[in-house]
């Protein structure tokens, strides 16, 4: 059986593969898949999407150069292994498994036989397209050219990893694609090269069968001996050979995956034929270890890849690159190397072109599979949201919540009564917002919290059904959207606002939309195509009166409808004319935002105008933004010396801050020269009577229009650079109170909070927070303006609003500091961090009295990313901040206290830090421990005179009980307050419009109060709110007036209406809501 | 140990040791390479 020395040789040669082989499957392939999966998940993160050091998000601190080496060096470590059992398994081949007169007889089995004998060897081989080089190298002499290149292809393509992940991480189309595509490239590829060679090709070594070596006389340890000298010999010189060329082919590789960015892909990748022939040409000039194609087209699939040139992608990486074709060119000619990459690219291609045609007529445009977007309501976060208020959650067991007054502390903790709802209190949105009204008219307050698809690119699901849940009165909340037809589950809802358009009495809906996510088309391409139009677009639903509402958007706005990803909805009847006008805060689709470089730009707003019902009984509304003055200026952009960045117009005219050249997948410019406006709000900062607008935009300054509309027409002037707070930041939400007590209104500004200045800048002029700081550009810090036109300022001109952010103090939580207090956190720039500059990100916020003590507390909530338990959970992360105002002009943070720490399953049980059994961990009482805080409302919810707290959690990423990811609905908090016994106060207001016609809108938005009462000190308190209905941050809060009196025993109220009327009314009953409608004027 | 350097110990324990076998055994009759003539020299 071993008679002959070849026999031996292939004996032991085969023992030693089995060997090698199952330990670099033990200790690499294994370990690979998971680092692969690492990486998977590192871009379907929705923060920090990663490859190898190729982010959307990319590191601010790295430059080019650092990103260049570090990606080669990652390649370099993980190809070393690879490469190591190559060059050996290349050694053996050839001194025990390929040596010459083992081919004996082969050549005469045909170039088809060889090809499969190549393809099949290398798919058991499985080494990446480098690593399979040397190996191939020595198959080649028993197997000729066909069979080298199959090897080839069926080591990088063919092999059994690489197909399960593929089919595990990619949609179907993508799987049996690249399936597909390996099998063709695997059994044509070799052919193909050797009929281009074919008069010049390499012949196989051809044996006689009758040939007799000498060595065949020969024992074992003589047959042996030499060959294992011989495998050590070829191992080296393999090594010596391949090993510097591949060195520098890790770096050119890392060049080309450096040059790549999002706008890149989105210009050069789409789903056409350019795309297909870029990923294609991409795809042969890179090398990249085995699987890691698998990364690399999902993250290129997140920034906006086709699904074409993701299937060319997944084959053309995979299946060859330089260092291959370098390495082979030793072993065939030069000819045969072009045919080889000019075949691989033409499979790829004609592959890609098919998927491409494909998707015209049998399946949609979907890239990754749906294997994150599965997970919501896991046991684990269902688990932590029930324990969250306790299981079984019982209106009993709640008496003070739904009871009335029930102590005497100071303030007792809020009550989470969600887990009341189950689980539809998960929300499915990136962006959750939440009204609260009355919808029904029967005297509590409902509300309305909106839904979306999650994440476009994992599953196509189309928007999410919006909820209504009806308040029932006794604790519970039921959800009716259905039934009262306000779902709007073909829409990818946003911020939503509550608001009487018509005047009926019945507060209507708006519901903003926000683009899809993953299908790299702006709003002009969305307004193109009907079918993602109604995606995409704004909803406005009229209220009925009899529980149901009717989608009126077609007629209210004609062609005019908003289609430019809203983020925030302002009401406000702004020419004061008894309709109430709707001011729309757009922001940027989300397959569009950056903020690391110097082009952040968002969509324009839009003003609408309200024209009352007309004779056919239909509201409608006109676009007056561009008449009102209010067409969103270009987005500043500055550089370090403080000049404008621009890009170069439609006529070569400098346009600051925004590219024309930036095309979405359609070709279609993205966006317009405007910031991303994140909060819109109206309110009358100079107390002339009309509404005044405040814009918080992401990345751009704080903006401020005086109205100054007269009779002849709408007029808006912009004046925040005269009164000097037109600071950029990335602004995010608005707060309106008085916050100090001195009868005028005051402003607070949520922004990203102190964590960004830890990570360093990456040099580019952007919306950085270091770049903002160093720069003095900006800030990152929250903003708490004070109003100090009752200190006899003017209030058109600086003075009259002062950012007192680090000089207001705040005591903090013993249990919850902020890092930038313990001593955790470093600012980049070590720049000094004071008072209310201490605090976390924030979204949305709200002003409210939350202990009926008279004065204003502040409450936001807000996190930039996943879960904190999730990937990336750390990056900018916000726990939520209940903020009680000590009522000498500084806060204590009470947010544990309070129980309104934005997390699941918080032990609130011991609070002592002193305490022995006290464990932060434990009782999840950590930063780390976040939600995705969004959206907040307020209102009296069980009408106790408390004001509760609705906040919405975006959906996102955790890990499993398993440790995989997995992506969760977004908690809904529903905080019930239970108060104390201090007194209070609650006005309900009705224009006179909803009454006959006549006076101030419907709502009453715009009409301030005054109450007055004697303070513990005996001196006399004036508060001072107005009628808000705008969405600080995708939210509105209830347009109820709630006052907290202390002891005070009795109160006079002033109410300045919109229409110019006024009421007095003097010792008015405490303790009550009361329901007042506007005086005949 | 630092991670790195786990990393570089492979290739060369691996290396290492294919070259301690080249040198170590006799080359064929007649056949010269480097290994055979560093075993050369060290028999010296």
């Amino acid at each position: 059986m071993f008679a002959t020395a070849d026999r031996k040789r292939l004996l032991v040669g085969l023992v030693l593969l089995i060997i090698i082989m199952g330990m670099f499957l033990a200790f690499n392939r294994l370990p690979k898949i998971g680092i692969v999966g690492e990486d998977l998940d590192a871009v379907s993160s929705p923060g920090r999407q990663c490859f190898q050091g190729f982010c959307i998000d990319r590191d601010p601190g790295t430059s080019f150069i650092t990103r260049w080496v570090k990606f080669s060096i990652s390649y370099l470590r993980l190809v070393t292994v690879g490469m190591t059992f190559a060059f050996i398994t290349a050694g053996l081949a050839e001194a025990f498994l390929f040596s010459k007169s083992v081919g004996r007889g082969l050549p005469t089995a045909g170039m088809f036989r060889r090809t499969v004998q190549g393809a099949a060897a290398g798919g058991m081989m499985n080494l990446c397209s480098a690593c399979i080089v040397p190996v191939s190298s020595a198959f080649h002499r028993r197997a000729s050219i066909e069979g080298a290149v199959a090897m080839v292809q069926g080591s990088t393509t063919l092999n059994i990893p690489a197909l399960a992940m593929v089919f595990f991480v990619f949609s179907p189309v993508l799987g049996f694609s690249r399936l597909i595509f390996a099998i063709v490239g695997a059994l044509i590829i070799g052919p193909i090269v050797v009929m281009s060679v074919r008069r010049d090709r390499v012949q196989p070594v051809e044996i006689p069968d009758t040939f007799k070596d000498p060595a065949d006389l020969l024992g074992w340890r003589q047959v042996l001996l030499p060959a294992f000298r011989q495998w050590a010999k070829s191992s080296i010189g393999y090594a010596i050979r391949l090993s510097p060329i591949m060195i520098l082919a890790g770096f050119a590789s890392g060049l080309v995956i450096q040059w790549l960015s999002p706008e890149v892909v989105a210009t050069y990748l789409g789903n056409d034929v350019q795309g297909v022939l870029i990923a294609a040409t991409f795809g042969v000039l890179i090398n990249v270890p085995l699987l890691f194609e698998i990364p690399l087209v999902a993250l290129l699939l997140l920034l906006g890849m086709g699904t074409a040139p993701a299937a060319t992608l997944l084959f053309a990486a995979a299946a060859g690159g330089p260092v291959t074709f370098w390495g082979l060119a030793r072993l065939m000619p030069r000819k045969a190397i072009a045919t080889f990459a000019t075949a691989t690219w033409a499979v790829g291609a004609a592959g890609g072109l098919l998927v491409l045609l494909g998707g015209a007529y049998f399946w949609e445009d979907a890239g990754l599979s749906d294997r994150v977007a599965k997970a919501a309501g896991t046991p684990t976060v269902e688990e932590l949201f029930v324990a969250s208020t306790g299981d079984p959650v019982d209106p009993a067991d709640y008496p003070g919540v739904f009871d009335g007054i029930p102590t005497s502390d100071e303030f007792a903790p809020f009550r989470n009564v969600a887990p009341l709802i189950g689980t539809d209190a998960l929300i499915e949105n990136r962006y959750p917002g939440v009204a609260i009204f009355d919808f029904d008219r029967d005297g509590d307050l409902d509300f309305y919290v909106t839904s979306a698809e999650t994440n476009a690119v994992f599953q196509i699901t189309r928007g999410g059904p919006n909820r209504l849940f009806r308040n029932e009165g006794d604790g519970r909340f039921i959800d009716v959207a259905a039934i009262a037809g306000v779902t709007a589950d073909t829409q990818n809802s946003t911020a939503v606002a509550a608001c009487d358009f018509d005047n009926d009495g019945y507060q209507d809906l708006y519901v903003g939309a926000q683009g899809r996510i993953g299908d790299n088309l702006d709003y002009r391409s969305a307004a193109q195509d009907l079918e993602l139009a109604v995606v995409v677009q704004d909803r406005l639903f009229h209220n009925n009166g009899d529980g149901t509402f009717t989608d009126i958007t077609a007629t209210a706005f004609a062609e005019h409808v908003n289609i430019r990803s809203t983020a925030s909805v302002a009401c406000g009847d702004v020419d004061n004319d008894g309709w109430t006008d709707i001011y729309v805060g757009n922001r940027a689709d989300q397959d569009f935002v950056r903020f690391d470089t110097s082009r952040h730009h968002g969509n324009y707003n839009t003003l609408f105008s309200n024209n009352g019902v007309d004779d056919n009984g239909d509201l409608t509304f006109s676009d007056m933004t561009e008449e009102a003055g209010l067409v969103s200026p270009p987005i500043r952009m500055r550089d370090t010396d403080g000049n404008p960045i621009t890009f170069s117009g439609p006529g070569g005219e400098p346009i600051e801050g925004f590219d024309i050249s930036f095309v979405d997948a359609n070709g279609n410019v993205v966006g317009d020269p405007a910031g991303q406006t994140w909060a819109t709000m109206f309110f009358d900062h100079d107390s002339d009577g009309d509404l005044d607008l405040w814009i918080a935009d992401d990345g751009d300054r704080l903006k401020v229009y005086r109205n100054d509309s007269t009779a002849a027409g709408l007029a808006f002037t912009s004046i925040e650079e005269q009164l000097d707070i037109d600071q950029m930041g990335q602004w995010m939400g608005f707060a309106l109170g008085d916050y100090d007590g001195d009868g005028d209104l005051d402003v607070f500004v949520t922004n990203m909070g102190f964590q960004p200045l830890a990570r360093p800048w990456n040099g580019v002029p952007s919306a950085d927070c270091v770049y903002y700081h160093a720069s003095e550009s900006g800030t990152c810090f929250h903003a708490l303006i004070e109003n100090r036109v009752n200190e006899g300022a003017d209030p058109d001109r600086r003075g009259a609003w002062q950012i007192v952010t680090g000089s207001t103090e705040v005591e903090p939580s013993a249990v919850l500091p902020p890092t930038s207090l313990t001593g955790e956190f470093k600012a980049a720039d070590d720049g000094p961090i004071s008072g209310l500059e201490a605090y976390e990100f924030g979204f949305g916020t709200v002003f409210f009295d939350m202990d009926n003590d008279a004065d204003q507390d502040l409450y936001w909530l807000g996190s930039l990313a996943s879960r904190g338990e999730g990937p990336n959970g750390n990056l900018a992360p916000g726990i939520g901040r209940m903020l009680q105002n000590t009522g000498s002009g500084g806060f204590r943070d009470v947010t544990v206290e309070a129980q309104l720490v934005d997390s699941l399953g918080v032990d609130y049980s011991i609070l002592d830090t002193d305490d022995p059994d006290f464990s932060a961990a434990k009782q999840r009482l950590g930063i780390e421990f976040h939600e995705n805080g969004k959206g907040v409302a307020v209102g009296d919810l069980n009408g106790d005179g408390a004001v509760d707290v609705i906040a919405t959690n975006s959906n996102g990423e955790t890990f499993d009980a398993g440790g995989d990811p997995i992506v969760v609905g977004g908690p809904l908090f529903v905080w019930m307050n239970s108060s104390n016994d201090n007194n209070w106060i609650s006005f309900r207001l009705t224009g006179r419009m909803a009454i006959d016609g006549s006076g101030s809108n419907a709502d009453a938005i715009g009409t301030r109060i005054m109450v007055t009462h004697i303070g513990p000190n005996g001196t006399p308190i004036t508060q001072v709110r107005e009628v808000l209905a705008s969405s600080s941050f995708l939210s509105m809060s209830s347009t109820e007036l709630n006052f907290g009196l202390g002891d005070a025993s009795r109160v006079d109220v002033a109410i300045e209406w919109p229409s110019g009327v006024e009421t007095n009314l003097n010792d008015v009953d405490l303790n009550r809501l009361h329901d007042l409608v506007e005086p005949a004027g | 140990m630092p991670e790195w350097l786990l990393e570089v110990m492979l290739p060369s324990v691996v290396f290492g040791g294919l070259l301690i076998m080249w040198i170590t055994i006799p080359a064929p009759e007649g056949e010269s390479d480097f290994a055979s003539r560093l075993r050369d020299r060290f028999r010296k």
